[in-house]
């Protein structure tokens, strides 16, 4: 291959198979598990698969088999998540790690939807996506080369690109809500979207239903201020189309990450939305020590810097 | 159709990190090349869902606040009926372990669509629900279950909801009879003027 794609390609695997610490994929390891542990304890999804027929009635076969989901089986759902609890257990301690991690994202891709089947097949919004595609993602990397209990470990500062490939992959995934959701409200609504009309409407729609508002004063300030509503609006965009930055710089990715949380508190405050996957950001805190010098990634095996 | 792709389109991101393990244990080889091709389809997939907004969970597309807001709002309401006749507010957490995120929403778009005699099956199991939540309130065990575990540290739901049964002595204090579902309707901008400018209509009641 020579030119471009020769030039692409390279460029791709500098990015991709560049070292990174077996700490921070040790930590990442944690915080997904941790996180899917969160959610899971804070429901009762097996319970579901008891509610009656007649809840379950639009949901179509193809959603069924997609998830392997039938209704009317408590028992065995609570089985299965009796089996991904012990399986987030273990992928967060660091014992027998990635089986684990697998063990875990496979089971909750099929126990994530039973929350929501009966309604939607996309449980985007209800914390486990992520941890989902991040702990399949790690089961394939030597991701309890650190930070596990017992187990003889490698020392503190080892890097290499199979320390880095699935953390970056991961990473990507939590920039892909804030980049896919400035593309949901461009592709609807165009740069119109954060028109101070717009999020007036929006901040209406998110305060005036007092079923779903515990903070309303906020809010409805706000949306009294058509400048605050325009500023609001610019931001939000600038925030969700620009995030994806910190996946390739640690510059972007000291201010955005920071601005990122405070972007979902004041979300939360004024609009009373609740982003479960907020605390994910924590795969962006640098938990280890840095690689030196980025070799070329084919000639760059797992190494302890001395 | 777009359940099969979306199934399929997982299938094929096990079939990759499938490889990439065979690859480790020196069955397909080069490692590396696997490596690439899981990479390069989490990404195509991924970005896929999200650059044409088709949902393919758990690739996707994220559609948080997109979207103009509409200018009329709609909801639906369940209140409870008491033994002597009068409606009472439920507290979200008395539909546990259903999410007030999914039911209300179910109720506004699938269950005016069912016949008479599966509503009036969906809305006693609530009244069942809902009379036991109250029962449990009222002797202060609390309201709801899934704070079982981790307390108020429990993760909340994507909306927050107003917690109507805070205190025993909030709780309704006779027995629910029956539930009445309503359609609620309002203007934003006339809401905001004036509070009370919402439309109320009955959709459903169950039999006392």
């Amino acid at each position: 291959m020579t030119g471009l794609p020769a030039r692409a390609g390279s460029a791709w695997d500098r990015f991709w198979l560049a070292p990174e610490s077996a700490r921070n994929l040790a930590a990442a390891r944690i915080v997904l598990a941790a996180h899917a542990l969160w959610i899971l304890l804070s429901r009762d999804i097996p319970a579901l698969s008891a509610l009656p027929a007649e809840l379950w009635a639009e949901v179509p076969q193809s959603a069924r088999w997609r998830f392997l989901i039938w209704e009317g089986r408590p028992g065995l759902e609570a089985a299965l998540q009796a089996v991904a609890l012990a399986a987030l257990v273990g992928a967060l301690l660091g014992v027998a790690a990635r089986v684990c991690c697998a063990v875990a994202a496979l089971l909750l891709y099929h126990l994530a939807p039973l929350e929501t089947l009966f309604f939607t097949p996309s449980p985007w919004a209800k914390g486990l996506t992520i941890p989902v595609l991040g702990l399949l993602t790690l089961s394939l990397s030597p991701c309890a080369d650190a930070l596990r209990l017992g187990g003889r470990r490698l020392t503190a500062g080892t890097f290499g690109p199979d320390h880095g490939w699935p953390l970056r992959l991961t990473q990507m995934f939590v920039c892909q809500p804030y980049l896919f959701s400035g593309i949901a409200k461009l592709t609807a609504a165009g740069l119109g979207w954060a028109s101070a009309d717009n999020i007036r409407a929006w901040l209406l729609l998110a305060n005036q239903d007092d079923q779903l508002a515990v903070f309303q004063a906020p809010g409805l300030w706000l949306a009294d201020r058509p400048a605050l509503c325009l500023a609001m609006g610019i931001a939000a965009l600038a925030m969700d189309l620009g995030f994806i930055a910190v996946l390739f710089s640690r510059r972007a990715r000291r201010v955005l990450v920071p601005a990122a949380a405070l972007f979902h508190a004041a979300i939360l405050v004024t609009q009373n939305y609740a982003f479960l996957s907020a605390p994910l950001l924590l795969l962006f805190v640098d938990w280890g020590p840095r690689a030196v010098a980025t070799r070329p990634p084919a000639a760059a095996p797992s190494t302890t810097p001395a | 159709m777009l359940n099969i792709l979306s199934g399929l389109c997982f299938l094929g991101f096990l079939v990759a990190a499938l490889l990439v393990a065979l690859s480790e244990r020196g069955w397909t080889s080069p490692r590396r090349r696997f490596v690439r091709l899981f990479i390069a389809y989490a990404v195509a997939a991924s970005f896929g869902a999200g650059l044409s907004q088709k949902d393919a969970w758990p690739f996707s597309k994220w559609p948080m606040a997109g979207g103009r807001a509409e200018a009329v709002g709609s909801n639906v309401r369940i209140v409870a009926v008491d033994a002597d006749g009068v409606e009472r507010g439920v507290d979200y957490r008395a539909w546990q372990p259903m999410a007030f995120d999914e039911l209300i929403p179910w109720m506004h778009r699938t269950f005016p669509r069912l016949p008479r005699e599966s509503k009036d099956r969906v809305v006693a199991h609530l009244l069942k629900t809902a009379e036991s939540a109250r029962r449990r309130a009222r002797a202060g065990e609390g309201v709801g279950y899934l704070d079982r575990h981790l307390g108020p540290l429990a993760a909340p739901e994507f909306d927050l909801h107003p917690r109507l049964w805070s205190y025993p002595d909030g709780v309704p204090p006779r027995p629910f009879t029956a539930l009445r579902v309503y359609r609620e309707t309002w203007n934003q901008e006339e809401r905001r003027r004036d509070p009370s400018r919402v439309t109320r209509e009955l959709i459903h009641e169950s039999a006392r």
